[in-house]
């Protein structure tokens, strides 16, 4: 192994890496409609049919970044999918709906905050961090 | 309040970083009621404090908003429930939820200027600035967090810890709610990315002096109803026999709507955040100016009561005063005694209320930890005073084995140990 070219050394490890990756993201995604279709108490480990403890792999402190990686890794099959929706007027009005359910009691503790913070935080602050991430609270 | 921030946006990462949201899984209807009891009370309680500091300039301004505040409550929770039961068309039905509080929000803002003696009395309104630019007119809108005192970096790490325990509790129990058993999703959860994602967003509103975003418990699963789709079957088999055999010709056969798909995407996250971007802008800013604080104050309760109403302390209260003859006799509840029932609506009350008496104390700031310490409460008091049956019924995991499966499914002290038929609330 030592006499191969370096660079040669890379790719074999570069695509052994996306191997593993789509490897594993088939494996997730094939066990989602075994998941859709049982009850609450099967958990994790009964999904996984190999070697693999999978469920310790990514809760437990001992791997860094693995739950993360792991929801990326689910998630991003679905990316597209995520953006190309037909436009019905159901979005619409779920947007609309969901909008004046986050903006006027984001607006209410604005008004609860600019009287308790000396004017600092404003009706302006409660928007655009509403706008930030959704809901807004603290 | 940048570095607490910063210090936060760190702590959010760690915690993503090494596995520890795993821990939510252990989050049960017994901690996510009570706290979705004590959001829902303590919006009431803000509403009622916005009406008491209008009494403060004078009694008639104080009265007026009285009648705002419950006026408005009348009105939307009327809209609401019309929009949640049987009558009319779906398309009215649909129409009244979405748009239930932006025209009450309109109709009662608009009630204090009717000319006459509501025009005469001042309203407080709510205080806008101009357009995209910081409220306090000499700031930026970002801050440097070099330029601060030594010591006070280090005093933001306590509340950096109590921000983070707020939002670590907060967050996830919106997400597992807005995730329940009852919708059927399709689409894995990524409970650990979205935690840190959430780090990212507290360090932007920290370094922009913005107050932190995070998941809200009550809009949340709102926002899941409102992306449902309802499939129309005929009910053939749920027809009660009556005295009229036939039907008349102009009149339609009974149908029944199942919750069949709920449409998820990113677009409607995505757009609400843009229309709250866009509503910066003067013209608008004008508009949101003419919102009287009695609306307000009436919005905070009637959220705060739709967060009691549907909460499982009510409804288990409800359950044990309701008369025998009309219960439904698919309720999961009648398998057990009402003695049993009632000690255990009796703990979840009697949490909420240290949690609620806490919060009105000086060690206010510190109740995320109290909050957190519900979790060993269930996990190890609740199995000595219940049966492993009584558990499954009363008290369920909040979400299904798919959302779950991001965290690691359901641990083996929370399974269930009786398959148990779950119905989604049919509202049509």
């Amino acid at each position: 192994m030592q006499f191969q070219p370096f660079g040669a050394f890379l790719f074999d490890k570069k695509s052994r890496l996306i191997d593993s990756f789509v490897r594993r993201t088939m494996k997730d995604l094939n066990a989602i409609p075994f998941l859709l279709t049982s009850q609450p108490s099967i958990t994790n480990h009964q999904t996984s049919n190999d070697d693999s403890d999978y469920s310790a792999h990514f809760t437990s402190i001992r791997y860094p970044f693995a739950g993360m990686i792991r929801d990326v890794r689910l998630r991003l099959p679905h990316y597209l999918s995520d953006w190309r929706i037909t436009l019905s007027y159901r979005i619409v009005a779920a947007t609309i709906r969901i909008f004046f359910l986050n903006v006027i009691p984001a607006l209410a503790y604005a008004f609860d905050l600019y009287l308790r913070s000396d004017h600092y935080y404003g009706v302006n602050e409660a928007l655009l961090s509403s706008a930030l991430g959704g809901e807004n609270s603290r | 309040m940048c570095w607490v921030g910063i210090w936060s946006a760190l702590l959010h990462w760690l915690i993503a970083i090494f596995n520890l949201v795993t821990y939510v899984r252990y989050m049960t209807n017994f901690t996510a009621e009570i706290f979705g009891f004590y959001v829902g009370i303590v919006y009431i309680q803000k509403g009622i404090e916005f009406i008491l500091d209008d009494f403060r300039d004078s009694s008639t301004q104080g009265f007026l908003s009285v009648v705002i505040c419950f006026g408005f409550f009348f009105s939307y929770w009327t809209l609401t429930h019309i929009g949640q039961s049987n009558h009319f068309t779906r398309t009215i039905r649909d129409f009244l939820v979405d748009y239930a509080m932006i025209l009450c929000v309109i109709f009662w803002s608009g009630f204090s200027q009717i000319p006459g003696h509501l025009r005469s009395t001042h309203v407080q309104q709510l205080p806008v600035g101009s357009a995209f630019q910081p409220t306090l007119s000499n700031r930026s809108w970002l801050i440097i967090p070099s330029d601060v005192n030594i010591a006070y970096i280090f005093i933001a790490l306590p509340f950096a810890f109590l921000v983070t325990a707020l939002f670590y509790f907060d967050h996830n129990v919106s997400s597992l709610t807005a995730q329940a058993k009852h919708y059927p999703l399709q689409k894995p959860a990524g409970f650990h990315w979205d935690f840190f994602l959430l780090g990212w967003t507290t360090l932007i509103a920290g370094f922009l002096g913005l107050p932190y975003p995070n998941a809200l418990v009550p809009q949340c699963a709102m926002h899941t109803d409102a992306l449902a789709h309802w499939k129309v079957e005929d009910a053939v088999e749920n027809q009660v026999p009556t005295a009229v055999v036939t039907i008349h010709r102009s009149r339609r056969a009974a149908q029944q709507y199942s919750l069949v798909q709920i449409q998820e995407q990113r677009l409607t996250n995505t757009g609400q955040s843009l229309l709250c971007l866009l509503t910066m802008a003067g013209p608008f800013l004008t508009c949101y100016s003419f919102i009287t604080r009695a609306v307000l104050a009436g919005v905070f309760i009637s959220i705060g009561w739709g967060s009691v109403e549907v909460n499982a302390i009510t409804q288990q209260f409800l359950h044990l005063i309701r008369d025998p003859n009309h219960m439904r006799t698919d309720d999961p509840l009648l398998q057990l005694s009402r003695w049993k029932i009632f000690s255990y609506t009796l703990i979840m009350l009697f949490g909420f209320i240290i949690l609620f008496a806490i919060s009105q104390t000086i060690a206010a700031i510190g109740f995320p930890i109290l909050v957190l310490l519900l979790i060993p409460v269930r996990i190890f008091i609740l199995p000595k005073l219940f049966n492993d049956e009584e558990l499954t019924i009363l008290d369920s995991p909040v979400a299904s084995s798919l959302p779950l499966d991001s965290i690691g499914g359901l641990p083996a002290r929370l399974q269930p140990k009786r398959a148990q038929q779950i119905h989604p609330v049919a509202y049509f």
